[in-house]
């Protein structure tokens, strides 16, 4: 590995631009923890991390397909709908997307570039297709399947999904450009970024200088670097061995495969932190900054990138959260079974497919309705869409904390079951173990609702805070004050409506209409 | 998303929908799941167990009965473990013992409390006195009270 000093990378003089590219946030860099900077830029990094969660990965298919059939006692229930989602939630609230980062999905990437190479063709992503749509479509999907087939209690449906995302990763890797699969198709992937808006860390750039000097832009497109430049391939920017500072090695970094340039970016929207652009840049000019929770949505990013598809799928997942919750407490049941009266049906998909259409709906135009009523009550007038992209970012939040609250409820109902539950994984296969159960009861039920609606709480203080902050920025003088209350009684009536929803006892069915439906 | 020189460059919208359908619908192929009481702790053949919960449950103490015949006899002094199961993970499992009943071959739990609504699985683990095994399930729908 050669060495030499940093380049002149000083700003342009003489009337050249300098400073930012784009507002980012300036906090502390995580980077600059000792070793941190140095692991990530380690060429096996990602596969450290990715590795722990493959091995969960083929223990979840094993025993999904092979294993007893019973949800508490089988890794691909145990570790899917509890332990996963758990730790999801509690990493984008403390750390960022690490879950995308360690994502065991893009281990398929090797095979695919393999048979890619084979057919040699890569067929480009569909214009209408490169949008938010088609993910806020499979995201319902998802859900939609989750309540229809019960795969909280299926192990067999849950091992099948599991290798139906590998499948879908590797079919897509296959045909379409790296990334493909992450930004537009997987839900998960998808979920995570949406959520990593509300995270207390972002990729930015440590001196957007360093940045408008650099020629290449490897952590955008790549960098390959080599003491002999013949043997660069010449798919990615080549970079003179001399050029790099900090090298971590010779060979062939990759750029973003999301297609984000490190200074321009203002959000964590399609960020995998895969750590390529840490890996990339040969001045470490790549910072994991800390900002505030509420800084992405205060500054209102998605308004340029993305818009419309993605503040919508940001308004629904709060509904779609509720849903999930709602769908476990006994007024669930009762409306269920008046929506059959009412109907005359007593057709589960097709009612609860009524239910997903009316939370949609009914959720979608209540957010509407207190957006248009504040944008108006500021004397913005009457435009549904400007009010949308203005005040969505709210019910982020606000979705955010829900989901966190209901997946930290089971998260800490049954964590330590995980011991247990391997337990049963080896004694069902004949292992002299004897599973201890009692592991299972980690945490004082007691203690589920203050954690689950202090959680929640919070997540609508944050709310109630963007909206004053939005307020403040958007309208002059007095009309921020009339402008912000609107949303203000949103946030305090829905979050009113959550608690008491965290508040009421669980049922665990697999029958929307009880045992005589 | 940037498209590599000199590759073949197509909007194939139908063949994107094709090609996703394909992988998705791979979660809905294949036969059953496999049955209860497999694995390596599959019970004896010659021993059969039978779990009975009386009808509509409500959340509270409730007695569950076992039926155990060896050889299409009552089994007796069979060591009888019951286990409630809810159908989500992470729940905890109520776990009881269930002693010699009124009929032979016949066991009943004296301290079986089902602590929340909804769907439950009862499990019977069953060792008999000469060492073979059986087991037995049932799934019952606990009301509210």
């Amino acid at each position: 590995m050669s060495r030499v000093p940093l380049p002149q990378v000083a700003p342009p003089t003489g009337g050249g631009r300098s400073g930012p590219f784009v507002r980012q946030p300036r906090g502390p860099d995580l980077l600059a923890i000792p070793g941190l900077r140095r692991f990530l830029r380690w060429r096996y990094a990602r596969l450290t991390l990715q590795l722990p969660l493959l091995i969960l990965a083929i223990f979840v298919i094993v025993d999904g397909l092979t294993g007893r059939q019973l949800a508490p006692r089988n890794v691909a229930t145990t570790a899917t709908w509890l332990h996963y989602r758990g730790l999801v939630v509690v990493a984008l609230a403390i750390l960022g997307n690490a879950f995308c980062g360690a994502c065991p999905l893009m281990l398929t990437r090797g095979p695919a570039n393999f048979v890619k190479r084979r057919l040699g063709i890569e067929l480009r992503w569909p214009d209408r297709l490169r949008n938010k749509w088609l993910v806020a479509a499979l995201l319902v999907g998802v859900f939609y399947a989750y309540e229809a087939f019960d795969l909280w209690a299926s192990p067999w449906l849950s091992a099948w999904l599991a290798i139906a995302y590998f499948a879908s990763a590797f079919a897509v890797d296959v045909l379409f450009p790296a990334g493909t699969f992450c930004r537009y198709v997987c839900p998960l992937g998808n979920f995570n970024f949406l959520f990593a808006s509300v995270s207390p860390t972002q990729i930015t750039a440590a001196d957007p200088d360093v940045c408008r000097s650099c020629a290449d832009k490897p952590c955008l497109h790549g960098r390959e670097t080599y003491a002999d430049p013949a043997r660069a391939p010449g798919e990615r920017a080549f970079v003179p061995l001399d050029d790099v500072v900090h090298a971590n090695g010779e060979g062939s970094f990759p750029g973003c495969e999301t297609n984000l340039f490190v200074p321009t970016m203002t959000s964590n929207m399609d960020c995998t932190s895969c750590m390529n652009c840490v890996r990339a840049c040969p001045y470490d000019n790549v910072a994991l900054t800390v900002r505030s929770p509420g800084w992405e949505l205060r500054q209102a990013p998605w308004r340029k990138r993305w818009g419309l598809p993605l503040i919508a799928l940001g308004v629904m997942m709060l509904y779609w959260g509720l849903l999930n919750a709602v769908a476990m407490i006994p007024p669930f049941y009762d409306l269920a079974r008046g929506l059959s009266a009412w109907t005359g049906s007593r057709n589960e998909p097709f009612l609860l497919a009524l239910v997903f259409a009316a939370f949609t709906v009914g959720g979608g135009a209540a957010s509407l309705a207190a957006a248009v009523t504040a944008d108006a009550a500021g004397g913005a007038g009457l435009h549904p869409r400007r009010a949308l992209m203005r005040w969505g970012y709210v019910f982020v939040a606000m979705g955010f904390g829900f989901w966190a609250a209901h997946y930290l409820f089971h998260f800490l109902t049954g964590a330590a079951s995980i011991v247990p539950v391997f337990e049963h994984f080896f004694a069902w296969r004949g292992a002299n173990l004897d599973p201890n159960w009692a592991l299972a009861r980690w945490m004082p039920s007691r203690w589920m609702f203050p954690i689950s609606a202090g959680v929640s709480g919070a997540y609508a203080l944050l709310a109630a805070y963007l909206t004053v902050r939005i307020a403040l920025r958007d309208f002059p003088g007095t009309r921020a004050a009339t402008a912000m209350w609107p949303m203000l009684l949103f946030v305090v009536t829905l979050t009113a409506l959550q608690i008491l929803v965290l508040a009421q006892p669980m049922e665990m069915r697999g029958t929307l209409l009880g045992p005589a439906g | 998303m940037k498209d590599r020189p000199g590759r073949t460059s197509l909007t194939p919208f139908p063949l994107v929908l094709v090609a996703l359908s394909v992988a998705l619908s791979v979660a809905l192929v294949g036969c059953r799941p496999p049955e209860a009481g497999g694995g390596a702790r599959a019970a004896d053949a010659d021993v059969r167990v039978r779990v009975e919960a009386p009808p509509d449950p409500v959340v509270g103490p409730d007695t569950v009965r076992v039926l155990v015949l060896a050889d299409d006899a009552p089994a007796r002094d069979a060591t009888v473990e019951v286990t409630g199961d809810m159908t989500h993970a992470g729940m905890i499992p109520i776990v009881a013992d269930a002693h010699p009943d009124d009929a032979p071959g016949t066991y009943a739990t004296r301290d079986f409390a089902y602590d929340m609504a909804g769907d439950w699985v009862l499990t019977a683990d069953v060792t008999l006195p000469d060492g073979r095994r059986g087991f037995g399930e049932t799934t019952v729908t606990v009301a509210r009270p």
